[in-house]
């Protein structure tokens, strides 16, 4: 009896000793995963729904729509105060979406670095391209951080004012503060190492490319008054670029003339919003409209009457009603005109300015014999019409402000005028929330 | 019965022989009494009685006086000569002061008489599991269960039942079920509450100490009826009807429909639908703002808009559902039950049937269950085989979807043709393209009554095969094993007459070049198949250990290990253009992304209805329970479990928790000290103890989720994968300590006895959200951040005021629960606490229970405007702006505990010769809610509103009479904002409750010598009866705020042969 004990007792204990440590591993859920490949990292910034999305705030500080009061009454208080220019946006323990999407697109972004950090074979082609795209994908939410949070580079409150960014993927990691400058000087070794690895193109619109590199490059060096390089980049779209579309082609019938992912999308964003820009009230504002010459196509292709007899976007190169807020080949021909023009190569401004004319003009006539006041006062206003609700306007805006100190902007509600005058309505504030919460 | 046997030996002559003296030890009711002493006068021979009552003890031939004792029951004294040729079969008699009622209590792992718990349970008999009638087993525990609640409302969604409060702030809440010793992970729907015999629910650290991390939030173990050996063939039947109360449409009051068509000829003279009227997506408008516009561009004239207004303010949507598609629901049920014994084995074979007509016409649903069981002994008692399998299948049709629509839309004419309502899309823009040859776009709800065909079926499989063996009369092994498997099913076919059908076919249709119409999603029924699929395998050996030492030492233990994998597999599909009759489907593309009809901006890809998932859990623990007890009178319990789970990304060393508990119990009454007091029974007991809580959803490592395709995707082939858990080192399990002390007593004759339990539940390291500032990449973070502590007490008293020929018995429950957290870092927001009564979200504050009701101190309504007024710097102010600005979490009211601090019942009983009649009625109070009133701003943005809207302040003078402010002339978020959230909206909750009625009448053969069968009992049940009293005067039930709790009444009838 007792060694019958003795085998049922020793039996229990191999029992108790079985290995549970792999039994244990199993994942419980089939779409889980713990990203640890070029796969997994793929997947993580393939997450357009996600990265696509634009602050919207750069479209409705933008002065180029308006919308009737009864209309503005219906939008968000903070939006109501963003279209007004107004300091304080938020109330005092509000978030908001826009700074709460740029440092969660920025996380996914530093996450997949780090993700690839650890990875070990590196040399796979794989490697570069995904640390290239995480690059550009991070580089493109900083400049959206500092034309919204930080003021102008070469604004004399550059270096007064900070934001916090976080560049770990830890979320627990000591924040940085970063002024305009430094920000910046990241930014562009950032690229300069993305344009290394990325290829020259990428089937998809949606992943960056060396393209996609020199797109935003020419934007921070146009930003900082930097003309010759912020030409120097722009041409290299231009010379790699799908080529313009010819306007004259397209159908201005059609409900939406344009389609998604057309030969001028060079990098695929758009804003998420119905309330403000999918709204039916959203007019574009009576002045821009009406300065559309009568030969210029853009005018039937981007804009139908509404019911109510106003003019109402419908050109956005998302081919539906969400404005389309990435990089077009036509910002790149804009960008390098002006910077030549500036820096006093008038003729070779124009001669890009014409290159995109004749695409948008019925029977064109080439913009010659200028001087470059006048050369660059056209290349400014076809900017403006050109690039009409692409999300580009906020930049400009502070750009044209810090080249003129008398720039501004009005907006009219309920019989009251709100003008965009003083140098600190041009940065906008962080949600207080934001700041008691990082003050803890 | 008879309390002696006659025993009669055998002799042999031999010197020195041994012999065997087994048998079983019964009550008068043929319970087994496990844990009976029993021993040889005079000798050093004795033993105690196993689970089922038997005992064994080898000893030398000879005569013998058999000493059986057992704690409520006359000690059993016998002569008995060895050898002896039968097990003898002995029954006890209780003592006169249990009053026969010997309670074996079950955790599920083993069966206790009650005397020597130490824990905090609550055991449920059969007469009281069988006393309420109902489909689903878990409502029988409603009010008559100590400590635990029934939550209702907006607390009832995540967190159905609470036992003695939530000691969780985010993770799982709800209590483990045990059904027949292994946890149950199906729908309870699928058991058959005739089946059941007893309830127990284990309220304290005892309970997780057993049944480990997943016991946290208390445990419900749920014993199913077993025949017993030597039982005579028992036939049960059960069968009642219950009928339903239609639902109450009526019961929310709303703002009547001709006042509601002034707001929308007001808001229509304000262009306030302009922009949906121009709409692209053409938008539905409601019918009123329909005749507004036709009228406006001269399409009627006025006498034809006012006589459609007239109809539309006559006319309303609830009465029309109530009149064409509600029904009182109906349902019956059947049980059939078959149980008994032989020599060594016993078995039980179960039947159930429920049919259910729902309250909406043509839907209906049932259940069938089957059980089958047999326990075989063999090898002189030494082994025991158990098998048991219960299936159950469940079925349920829809035939009939209730419409919705604009409060006034008329579902059919005067003469009861149906009519078209607006779809999802406005009446003009359907008319516009009536005759373009696509499907009909109209919507006319009342042809589709019936017309629906979406079936569930869901079966259940348990198979429970046990071994069990006794080494030694004091060892046992065993080992149990559960297979459980559930297959859920769906199918179901919309066809082309429902309006969505038709919707998505004219939504995709397309138009070629020569204006020919294409239809992607072909024209015919749409099929929508979904399945899931759950299995899972648990195995666990054990040993027991049973030892009695001079009659005075008492030991039990037992010990094991339980390893568990369960798995799930999901999957839906779509089939398009379904011919049900042939069963053909016609493939469509799902890559394309096409414009659509109505908006041709808008594009879409056909939604593919194609999903997966799949789920493993697995668990593996140890543990160990030891119970000592001296004299019968002192006990001592110990016990201790490890748990690991495969909780995803954690390092192996974290995966596990250990967790155990402590408990002793003294019989007071027992002492010598004691004896000759009116206190024939009193015992102290105490338990402490540790358990836990688990958050599967949590990791402390990175991880990523593919996002499932979906129809506006802009690249189809493209895998995106989202970022859900930060990499996250601060995540750990919960811990919840306990203590528990409990005073049970009876006075003498059983006139009153009861119980009174004091209770500390103190949690650590719960997973709290902690705010971060948005730039560290994340907005929060899910950590062990938050403690929490629960006091409180249980008390159930039982009194037998007569006790002849008329029994009167009055049996209260009271339960006192004290929820504080005492440690969380984060500060919630003033949104986040005013928004408490309309989520389940709780927003802890330290000092304060996790869910309070909060508001914006209240001034009145302004005598000249009816503006509504709060403080604002200590003055009453109408700046709601700056108010909402000023609002901090200190300045805010806080009127107490949005959930019931106190509550309970009180059942009385009474019966006279056949006739019972029971009458429960319940109590909950000490907390506060938010009632409803009327909203200006959705109302002003042209939705209906509340009934208060006609009690509102009109004129100087009426804010002596009234606090709903006054219309204001636009939509005014933050003044709707402050008057929403103020203190005049906040209402006292208490209650009193009549809940239920039963009353019955039975009949035995004890009683009626030549009745055809043993017994029979004839019943009818009432239950919602209706409130009694409460604190505050709101209309409307403070439990049941968005809809009335429906009044029942059942008639059944149970026969035993």
């Amino acid at each position: 009896m007792k060694n019958k004990i003795k085998i049922f007792l020793t039996g229990f204990g191999l029992l108790s000793l079985f290995s549970c440590d792999s039994f244990l591993e199993e994942k419980p859920q089939k779409a889980l995963l713990i990203p640890h490949s070029f796969e997994d990292v793929r997947g993580l910034l393939d997450n357009y729904s996600f990265f696509s999305i634009k602050p919207l705030t750069l479209f409705i500080a933008a002065d180029e729509w308006e919308t009737p009061s009864e209309n503005w009454e219906t939008f968000a208080p903070w939006e109501q105060n963003t279209y007004l220019w107004q300091i304080n946006r938020f109330d005092p323990q509000e978030r908001s979406a826009d700074y709460i999407n740029l440092h969660g697109q920025l996380n996914t972004a530093n996450t997949a670095l780090k993700i690839l950090d650890d990875l070990e074979n590196k040399n796979e082609a794989a490697y570069g391209q995904l640390r290239g795209d995480a690059l550009a994908i991070r580089s493109g939410v900083l400049i959206d951080l500092a034309v919204l949070f930080l003021p102008s580079p070469q604004s004399n409150r550059s270096e007064e004012v900070k934001i916090p960014v976080n560049l770990s993927s830890d979320i627990n990691a000591p924040l940085q503060m970063f002024g305009i400058r430094d920000l910046f000087d990241l930014v562009k070794r950032d690229l300069d190492e993305a344009f290394s690895l990325l290829p020259d193109k990428d089937e998809f619109k949606t992943r960056a490319d060396k393209r996609v590199v020199k797109s935003l490059l020419a934007r921070i060096y146009l930003y900082e008054q930097n003309w010759e390089e912020a030409f120097e980049a722009a041409d290299f779209v231009i010379a790699n670029g799908d080529g313009l579309m010819e306007y004259s082609e397209m159908d201005s019938t059609l409900f939406y003339p344009f389609t998604l992912f057309n030969s001028e999308t060079v990098w695929f964003r758009e804003f998420q919003s119905s309330g403000v820009n999918a709204g039916p009230a959203t007019y574009i504002l009576p002045e821009l409209y009406d300065s559309y010459q009568a030969n210029d196509l853009r005018k039937a292709l981007f804009f139908r009457l509404s019911p109510t007899q106003r003019p109402v976007f419908k050109g956005s190169y998302t081919g539906g009603f969400l404005f389309f807020s990435g990089i077009s080949l036509s910002e790149l021909y804009l960008t390098a005109a002006e910077s030549a023009i500036r820096f006093g190569r008038v003729e070779e401004g124009l001669q890009k300015l014409n290159e995109l004319g004749k695409t948008r003009y019925r029977e064109f006539e080439s913009w010659i014999d200028l001087n470059q006041e006048e050369a660059l006062a056209l290349t400014l206003a076809e900017r403006r019409k050109e690039l009409v609700f692409r999300g580009t306007r906020w930049m400009d805006m502070k750009r044209f402000r810090q080249l003129d100190s008398s720039f501004k902007a009005t907006r009219e509600i309920y019989e009251t005028v709100y003008e965009l005058v003083e140098e600190n309505q041009f940065t906008m504030e962080i949600p207080p929330y934001e700041v008691v919460l990082g003050a803890r | 019965m008879v309390a002696f046997v006659l025993l009669s030996g055998q002799s042999f002559g031999q010197q020195n022989a041994e012999g065997k003296l087994s048998g079983t030890v019964k009550d008068t009711n043929g319970l087994a009494l496990p844990g009976a002493l029993v021993y040889l006068n005079g000798t050093d021979y004795r033993t105690i009685t196993n689970e089922e009552g038997s005992f064994e003890l080898s000893l030398p031939f000879g005569k013998y006086t058999l000493m059986i004792s057992y704690i409520g029951m006359e000690n059993y004294r016998a002569e008995v000569e060895i050898p002896l040729s039968i097990p003898l079969d002995l029954v006890l008699k209780a003592n006169e002061r249990e009053l026969g009622m010997v309670e074996v209590v079950s955790d599920g792992y083993q069966s206790l008489p009650k005397e020597r718990v130490t824990g905090s349970f609550v055991q449920l008999d059969s007469q009281l599991v069988q006393r309420r009638v109902s489909a689903n087993l878990i409502d029988r525990l409603e009010d008559v269960t100590p400590g635990l609640i029934f939550n209702r409302g907006i607390y009832a969604r995540n967190e159905p039942i609470t036992i003695r409060g939530r000691s969780t702030i985010n993770s799982d809440t709800s209590p483990l079920i045990i059904v027949d010793n292994f946890p149950y992970d199906g729908p309870l729907e699928n058991i058959n509450p005739n089946d059941v015999e007893s309830i127990t629910v284990l309220r304290d650290a005892a309970a997780a100490s057993i049944w480990g991390a997943r016991a946290g939030n208390g445990v419900i173990v749920i014993t199913t009826v077993k025949g017993r050996v030597g039982q005579p063939l028992k036939v049960s039947l059960n069968s009642n009807l219950t009928v339903s109360e239609q639902r109450d449409l009526f019961y929310l009051p709303r703002m009547n429909n001709a006042d509601f068509i002034e707001i929308e000829k007001d808001l229509f003279g304000r262009n306030f639908y302009r922009s949906n009227e121009n709409n692209v997506n053409k938008p539905k408008l409601s019918p009123a703002v329909e005749t507004f516009i036709a009228l406006r561009d001269n399409k009627i004239t006025q006498a034809e808009a006012d006589d459609l207004l007239a109809q539309y303010g006559n006319s309303d949507l609830r009465e029309q559902i109530t009149d064409y598609y509600l029904q009182p629901s109906l349902h019956q049920q059947y049980a059939l039950s078959i149980t008994g014994g032989g020599g060594n084995h016993a078995y039980q074979v179960s039947l159930g049937f429920d049919q259910n007509r729902a309250d909406v016409i043509g839907n209906s649903s049932n259940r069938w269950t089957l059980a089958l069981g047999d326990q075989w002994k063999g090898l002189n008692n030494k082994l025991e085989l158990g098998f048991g399998i219960n299936l159950a299948n469940q079925n349920s049709l829809t035939q009939t979807a209730i419409p919705s629509g604009y409060v006034y839309d008329r579902l059919a004419d005067s003469s009861g043709n149906p009519l078209p309502i607006a779809g999802n899309y406005s009446t003009r823009y359907v008319n516009s393209i009536e005759n373009m040859g696509l499907q009909d776009w109209n919507y006319i709800p009342l042809n589709e009554i019936g017309e629906l065909d979406n079936r569930n079926q869901a079966y259940d499989l348990r198979i429970n095969p046990s071994v069990q063996y006794a080494l030694t009369s004091e060892l046992k092994v065993g080992i149990f094993y559960q297979y459980w498997r559930n297959l859920n099913t769906a199918r179901n076919r919309d066809p082309l007459s429902i309006y969505s059908t038709r919707d998505l076919i004219n939504r995709f249709t397309q138009r070629d070049t020569d204006g020919n119409l294409l239809t992607p999603v072909p024209v015919g029924d749409i099929l929508d198949v979904s399945q899931s699929d759950t299995y899972s395998h648990t195995f666990r050996p054990q040993l027991t250990y049973q030892k009695e030492l001079g009659g005075i030492h008492q030991l039990n233990g037992l010990g094991g290990l339980e390893v568990r994998d369960l798995k799930g597999l999901d999957w839906t599909s779509r089939y398009y253009g379904y011919d049900d009759e042939l069963g053909l489907s016609i493939p469509v593309d799902f890559a394309t992304i096409f414009p659509l009809f109505y908006n041709p901006g808008q594009r879409s890809s056909i939604p593919s209805g194609i999903s997966h998932g799949g789920r493993v859990d697995r668990f593996v623990s140890y543990y160990a329970n030891l119970g000592y007890g001296l004299r019968d009178r002192y006990f001592l319990n110990l016990s201790g479990r490890k748990d690991q789970s495969n909780i995803f990304g954690v390092d192996a060393n974290m995966r596990g928790v250990p967790l155990w508990s402590v408990g002793g119990a003294w019989i007071i009454s027992d002492e010598k000290f004691a004896k000759g007091t009116k206190m024939p029974f009193l015992k102290l007991r105490a338990t402490y103890g540790y358990s836990g809580n688990v958050n599967k959803n949590l990791s402390a490592r990175l991880t990523a989720q593919y996002a499932p395709s979906f129809p506006f995707d802009l690249i189809p082939q493209l895998r995106q994968a989202g970022i859900i858990n930060p990499e996250n080192s601060r995540l750990g399990w919960e811990k919840v300590r306990t203590t528990n002390i409990g005073l049970d007593f009876e006075t003498q004759n059983g006139f009153l006895s009861g119980s009174v339990e004091y209770y500390l539940k103190d949690s650590r390291d719960l997973i709290g959200q902690f705010s971060l500032p948005a730039a560290t990449g994340r907005t929060n973070l899910n950590g062990n951040f938050a403690s929490s502590q629960v006091r409180g007490a249980d008390i159930s008293l039982t009194a037998n005021w007569i006790n002849g020929k008329v029994r009167w018995s009055s049996y209260l429950i009271y339960s006192a629960v004290n929820e504080k957290v005492t440690d969380f870092e984060q500060i919630p927001t003033v949104a986040n606490l005013l928004s408490i009564a309309n989520t389940s979200m709780p927003y802890p504050i330290v000092g304060r229970p996790l869910y309070g009701i909060y508001s914006y101190a209240w001034a009145g309504l302004d005598p000249d405007t009816g503006d509504p007024m709060g403080f604002l710097d200590g003055e009453p102010s109408m700046d709601y702006l700056a108010m909402f600005r000023a609002a901090t979490i200190d300045n805010l009211q806080y009127h107490g505990p949005a959930r019931p601090t106190s509550f309970g019942a009180l059942r009385n009983e009474v019966s006279y010769r056949g006739f019972r009649l029971s009458v429960n009625a319940s109590y909950r109070f000490g907390y506060y809610y938010r009632r409803r009133s009327v909203n200006y701003y959705e109302l002003l943005r042209g939705l209906p509103g509340h009934g208060d809207y006609h009690n509102r302040w009109m004129e100087p003078g009426d804010e002596l009479r009234t606090s709903v402010p006054s219309l204001p002339a636009t939509a005014n978020l933050r003044r709707n904002d402050f008057y929403t959230h103020s203190a005049s909206l906040v209402e006292k909750g208490d209650n009193i409750r009549l809940n239920d009625i039963r009353l019955s009448y039975s009949l035995s053969r004890q009683q009626i010598k030549n009745l055809p069968f043993q017994g029979l009992e004839l019943y009818t049940y009432a239950n919602n009866l209706g409130i009694i009293w409460k604190a505050s005067n709101d209309p409307l039930d403070p439990d049941f705020q968005s809809a009335r709790a429906l009044r029942s009444i059942s008639f059944g009838l149970r026969m035993d042969f």
